[in-house]
């Protein structure tokens, strides 16, 4: 079964669709079969043990206790700072 | 003044799900896009314009009906429709004012950062739509298209520097260096709150109340499951309403089917404009080497804090019930409940993460989200008309929680509409806010510092112990 990539904005509309398309692109260049997610920051809780690797374009939320997802900071999708390296990490959680 | 107008006709006939998308296409190839992913991004534009449609009709048939309902069988009368950002932006794009937006935009930022007037690089192409909006506001209420990029230039100029202001406290508090977040839907609320901030500082007693909100999130869970809440507020409608069970039940459904997917249709508008985003980055970035500058960015990455979602899973129930017995309000909530975060993420910056402040200053943002949306859908309905919007039976207009209900937003069109009451309004908020500006701003980064001074001297004691 393909792995997931969990990706979390505020709305699950905008932020998140810049670093969906980003990874998606990224994997199948890499030829990663992984399957992408998008969905609002509120909604964490009932994914969290659902995928493999979590990007989270908004700061401050915290996972739930149980869950040892590998959380990944989103912001380089969005400044392009370091976006190679973030890219790279997640390939990792997805192999 | 005549060619001006003969053009903004002659593009209007065209149509506007063929006229934004054949601007986007041109300033793409300008930008250095290449023509494929070019005419892919406009093709994806037209399609999420006509996708936003398609869902608001269908929202309006299910909502329309209802309201008139509730209106005849209540003392409510909420006849206008919260349609939700996306729907808002969608329909402001397809004017044709909206269409050279974001050029125009682009190179007013440029200019002012060159100048060095403001800090902030405005990145974030998507969160245009707010500036745009204010501008085809301001064109539709004074019928005066001069006016109009008067308008858009003036949200933009606030909007800059309000964000420079608050990059400070918004940097530490969200532990995001070298960014300032230019989202006039999030930026609005600070002129608000930094004034009546100011007096809770000064309210013996009620200033140091912070609130233990920490039982919240059991009681209150479901308000943050948008399917849910859509389906809640659909069964009150339709009871309210007088409808049959079976009645209220499919509009409960309905509603949840609205409520989830027009954001992931709202989503599609925004990947068809992200190569423009790229390009747009990538073009300022290279010629503004040099200056100090802050990358302006969403105001969607601030939504995590548990203090903000808190916040706004209280203050959701709670605008239902204010919607209702606010006397002048005649906004039904409810494609917009879900930017609640939003309009206090910045909110919780300034007061560090205090819950019961964020929820004071939230209520008031909220009342003045409520009348403004009020007073300035005429306007907005226009527009919606006027792109091909259609008015469900029931309604008489439709207005979201950003668009004229933003108070700069409000101010500005007001202003330059020259009525008298939003003009004292305005200045005496703009007022208040310019005088406890520099003090809040100082305030807020020093409740960060203290606490991280008792934080760090408590981990002091505790090794010592040891």
């Amino acid at each position: 079964m393909a792995k997931r990539v969990l990706v979390l904005c505020g709305n699950g509309v905008a932020t998140s669709t810049v670093a969906c398309k980003k990874i998606q692109d990224y994997m199948q260049n890499a030829n990663v079969r992984c399957e992408v997610i998008q969905a609002k920051i509120g909604e964490l809780a009932s994914y969290a043990d659902k995928v493999d690797v979590i990007v989270l374009m908004a700061m401050g939320a915290t996972l739930p206790a149980t869950v040892n997802t590998p959380l990944i900071k989103g912001l380089p999708f969005l400044t392009g700072i370091g976006l190679k390296e973030t890219l790279e990490e997640i390939k990792k959680y997805l192999q | 003044m005549e060619t001006i107008a003969s053009y903004f006709k002659i593009v209007f006939d065209i149509g506007p799900n063929v006229v934004l998308p054949f601007f986007i296409f041109l300033f793409a190839l300008a930008l250095g896009t290449k023509a494929s992913k070019a005419i892919r991004a406009a093709i994806f534009i037209a399609i999420a314009l006509i996708g936003i449609k398609m869902v608001v009709a269908f929202m309006g048939d299910n909502l329309g009906p209802a309201m008139k309902a509730l209106s005849k069988n209540s003392a409510l009368k909420l006849d206008v429709m919260d349609v939700g950002w996306g729907a808002v932006a969608a329909a402001i794009w397809a004017t044709p004012m909206g269409a050279i937006g974001i050029p125009v935009l682009l190179i007013f930022n440029f200019i002012l950062l060159y100048f060095r007037v403001t800090k902030t690089l405005m990145v974030d192409i998507w969160n245009y739509h707010h500036l745009i909006t204010a501008g085809v506001l301001t064109y539709y209420a004074t019928d005066n298209v001069y006016l109009g990029f008067i308008g858009m230039m003036l949200a933009a100029f606030i909007t800059w520097l309000t964000a420079d202001w608050a990059a400070p406290f918004l940097q530490k508090f969200y532990g995001l260096p070298g960014i300032s977040m230019p989202t006039l839907s999030s930026i609005s609320e600070l002129v608000i709150a930094a004034p009546i901030n100011e007096l809770l500082d000064r309210i013996p007693g009620v200033k140091d109340i912070r609130g233990n909100f920490d039982s919240v999130r059991k009681y209150l869970g479901l308000f943050g499951e948008p399917a849910v809440l859509a389906v809640i507020i659909g069964l009150v409608i339709g009871i309210m309403a007088k409808y049959s069970l079976k009645d209220s039940l499919n509009l409960a459904m309905n509603l949840a089917a609205v409520m989830i997917i027009l954001p992931k249709v709202v989503a599609i508008l925004m990947e068809g404009l992200m190569p423009i985003q790229e390009a747009s980055s990538e073009f300022l970035q290279k010629h503004l080497g040099g200056r100090e500058i802050f990358l302006g960015l969403d105001s969607a990455i601030s939504i995590g804090h548990p203090s903000v979602l808190t916040a706004a899973l209280i203050l959701t129930p709670f605008v239902l019930v204010l919607a209702a017995i606010l006397p002048g309000n005649q906004m039904l909530p409810f494609a917009d409940i879900t930017v609640i975060p939003f309009r206090i993420a910045f909110v919780v910056a300034l007061v560090n993460g205090n819950v019961f402040r964020t929820l004071v200053i939230g209520a008031v943002v909220l009342v003045q989200v409520l009348l403004c949306g009020t007073v300035t859908s005429p306007v907005l309905t226009k527009i919606f008309l006027a792109v091909g919007g259609k008015m469900p039976e029931g309604a008489v207009g439709v207005a979201s929680f950003s668009g004229g209900s933003l108070f700069v937003t409000y101010a500005i069109m007001q202003t330059l509409s020259f009525i008298l009451s939003g003009v004292i309004i305005s200045a005496v908020v703009f007022g208040l806010f310019l005088l406890v500006a520099k003090s809040q701003q100082r305030k807020a980064i020093q409740l960060m510092e203290d606490e991280e001074e008792n934080t760090y001297a408590a981990i002091q004691n505790n090794s010592t112990q040891i």
